[in-house]
């Protein structure tokens, strides 16, 4: 009992308790095991590198480990960040989704094929040991767990000891997809932001196939046609970016940012006849929404004064 | 002190590169456009002020991976990668952010420890 104290671990319920009588888990098949994920065993602290590997080769890109320390590793921390665990799936134009902190969900994605990397804290909240792992399956009946961890292949952890270790580590749960597919619990705002971090990372193509992808499974969400309009335009598309603006702003009129991006692609295609209407209605709309918004104006005026 | 004013040098001028290199100031400042995560940081009210200040942390969280003593080249890269908002998070916290990956003598230990709980 005094152990359990130290360990933190001994206020709140656990989740996995509540998981038969949840709904959400009824879909889910009593037993699955990614066996074809592929494991790399761990060199010292370097399960980051490790488990990014396993995810990337289930996704079809041949990478080695070795490759992804310099990536992620820092060596002074003896570790990997999480957010640097993102960045370098962006590196792969990969999109990488970090899930909410159901236990349910994690069963969810494994259950769809997707293979999960989890954050982990192997210790105490007072010394804690920090671990990645992937995890493959579960077994509903036996309540066990089946992880690709450190130097273990396919090793099998019953549900109460996984979820302590895992909640250690703030039930961080990660998936990795080629731009355009989608994890089984896929919010339009999350796997956005998520295509966004590969426009930002400056993988243009792999953020338009995902916000592509996006416009047709959320065709109501206005960021989805923006997002896809502005790497149609840092790819100089400017007639398709034009387009997506211009289904932004049909969704909503009052958009600051589509009405000045629009002005953006026209004045790119030397149409400043048609740039006027939108880059004034920006700098109108720029009084509510934001200064950054009057540039369309400014630059039209520039041009044509 | 006289290290920390070369490597905040050496950052400066490593990150005005990585900045050429990947045609960041042409998303920021060329291309005109507004980009799709500021949108959505203004939607979601977690806008920083300006983009002066993520250019900051850019530089900070670039110059921290170099005090860990990752080569400056690879530090640029890697910054490159993050979006704002992990970097505005880094900035600060990137100290005590926890940094997966465990050693197995330690494992083994803490292994033997678990099993009597």
């Amino acid at each position: 009992m005094v152990v359990a104290g130290l360990t933190g671990c001994a206020t709140g319920s656990l989740q996995y308790k509540q998981l038969e009588s949840k709904p959400a888990i009824t879909g889910l098949s009593e037993r699955v095991v990614l066996d074809e994920v592929p494991f790399f065993p761990q060199q010292t602290y370097q399960c980051g590198p490790a488990t990014l590997a396993m995810l990337m080769n289930w996704q079809g890109e041949p990478v080695d480990p070795d490759s992804l320390v310099e990536r992620v590793f820092i060596e002074s921390r003896q570790g990997s960040l999480q957010a640097e665990m993102l960045a370098a799936t962006r590196r792969q134009a990969l999109l990488p989704y970090v899930h909410d902190t159901q236990f349910s969900t994690l069963l969810q994605e494994v259950n769809a094929g997707n293979p999960v990397l989890v954050f982990q804290n192997l210790g105490f909240g007072f010394y804690p040991v920090w671990h990645y792992a992937v995890v493959i399956g579960y077994d509903l009946e036996r309540q066990e767990i089946v992880l690709h961890s450190g130097t273990t292949e396919q090793l099998t952890q019953s549900f109460r000891r996984f979820e302590l270790e895992w909640r250690g580590g703030d039930y961080w749960a990660m998936t990795m997809h080629r731009p355009g597919e989608f994890p089984r619990n896929a919010e339009p705002i999350a796997y956005l932001e998520a295509s966004a971090g590969l426009e930002q990372a400056g993988e243009h193509e792999a953020a338009a196939l995902a916000y592509s992808a996006a416009t047709q499974r959320w065709p109501d969400q206005q960021i989805a046609w923006i997002g896809l309009g502005n790497v149609q335009y840092l790819q100089r598309q400017y007639h398709e970016a034009e387009q997506a603006y211009r289904h932004a702003l049909m969704l909503n009129p009052e958009s600051a940012a589509a009405h000045h991006n629009l002005a953006w692609a026209l004045m790119r295609q030397n149409n400043y006849a048609a740039a006027y209407e939108p880059a004034q209605e920006a700098n109108r709309l720029a009084d509510d929404q934001g200064e950054r918004y009057r540039s369309a104006w400014q630059a039209w005026q520039e041009a044509r004064p | 002190m006289k290290q920390s004013r070369v490597s905040r040098w050496i950052t400066v001028v490593s990150l005005v590169f990585t900045l050429l290199a990947t045609g960041l100031t042409a998303q920021t400042a060329v291309a005109g456009i507004i980009g799709t995560e500021t949108l959505m940081q203004e939607q979601s009210g977690t806008l920083s002020r300006d983009d002066l200040q993520s250019l900051i942390a850019r530089g900070d969280v670039q110059e921290k991976l170099i005090d860990y003593g990752i080569s400056p080249e690879q530090a640029a890269e890697r910054v490159a990668a993050l979006t704002d908002t992990e970097l505005q998070h880094l900035a600060i916290y990137m100290d005590d952010e926890p940094a997966g990956g465990n050693v197995t003598l330690i494992l083994l230990i803490i292994l033997l420890i678990l099993l009597l709980r």
